[in-house]
């Protein structure tokens, strides 16, 4: 399996373990939800066959017949033009695309920090608030992060969660998650006055930095919009990921 | 079709998913709107999909979230 993927799925199975997430696993799927359709709502590690559209079809039907997420997130290459017309037909559509990324560790050390900018690990609660309140006015849609999920996951080493202070305010930051293999970056936002400003990238390269001699590789996964940035930062195209959902 | 005409009635379908939308343009994006999230992307394309007599290609157009984006796209499949 793809390393980016499996770090996604395993970054699901981690946040399924913490106390306020609900965390199924079957042999076909996984499917993991937040309290009150919080952060998360996913299923994955769909097990499709060749013929993807009924199995996509019978899993999301499944799920959201029992109170599960409606949204499953596939590897994007399995579908064609003819698989979506039929699973458009049965009500399930693409909602987003994602870009994986990934970068091995010859990244160069990261530049001096920015005057006025300090970057350092997520602890206190306080911070931890300000992270899950930038990230659900920034970033998040219809679905948001629970700032009790949050806490409950930084008590679990795998989890690092970054920021980026500008005159002490947080308007930069991401979560990282290790599955000992590789290293992930979710949730990687900017406060939108305060973008193009090179805040993000600064981040980024001091993540990537201290976790270079823990794991193999970073990746992510990224909108379109976003792919030039990570490409100039050293991240490579290494596939790309589908996220459906059942209306 | 021509390539105005395509424009209003993109906003006339923007007007019905969303409301009354304030300063609707090309330059129109999902940031300027407050409910033009992933879910509302896919009701857009299937009144788009009726309005134009068209199906869409799924994989192209749900990452466009720009109207001028949107406009340029069926524009290019209207004239292919």
């Amino acid at each position: 399996m793809n390393e980016n993927i499996n770090n996604l799925f395993n970054f699901y199975r981690e946040v399924g373990a913490c106390p306020s997430v609900s965390l199924i696993e079957e042999e076909c799927f996984g499917a993991v939800s937040g309290q009150n359709k919080d952060w998360p709502q996913m299923v994955f590690g769909l097990n499709l066959s060749r013929n993807p559209a009924p199995d996509l079809e019978q899993i999301l039907t499944k799920t959201v017949s029992a109170n599960l997420p409606e949204f499953a997130v596939c590897d994007a290459d399995i579908f064609n033009m003819k698989t979506l017309k039929i699973l458009r037909e049965k009500g399930i559509y693409p909602v987003k695309i994602w870009t994986l990324m990934n970068t091995h560790y010859s990244a160069p050390v990261p530049p001096e920090q920015q005057a006025n900018v300090k970057i350092k690990k997520l602890n206190s609660c306080a911070e931890i608030d300000a992270f899950t309140s930038l990230v659900n006015t920034e970033l998040m849609q219809s679905v948001k992060m629970n700032p009790i999920l949050a806490k409950e996951m930084i008590e679990k080493n795998a989890f690092g969660f970054y920021g980026l202070f500008a005159a002490g305010e947080l308007v930069s930051g991401l979560l990282a998650y290790s599955d000992m293999i590789n290293t992930g970056l979710y949730f990687i936002v900017t406060k939108r006055a305060f973008r193009g400003k090179g805040l993000a990238a600064e981040l980024i390269r001091y993540v990537t930095s201290l976790y270079r001699q823990k794991t193999n590789k970073v990746v992510l996964q990224a909108t379109q919009k976003a792919v030039p940035l990570y490409a100039r930062l050293g991240f490579s195209v290494c596939g790309k990921m589908v996220i459906f959902w059942k209306r | 079709m021509k390539r105005k005409e395509i424009t209003e009635q993109t906003f006339s379908i923007f007007r019905k998913v969303f409301g009354d939308v304030a300063h609707l343009s090309e330059q129109t994006s999902a940031e300027d709107i407050d409910n033009w999230d992933s879910l509302n992307h896919v009701i857009l394309i299937q009144e788009l999909e009726k309005a134009f007599g068209m199906k869409f290609d799924l994989f192209d157009i749900i990452e466009i979230r720009d109207v001028g984006g949107l406009v340029n796209y069926i524009f290019s499949k209207n004239s292919a």
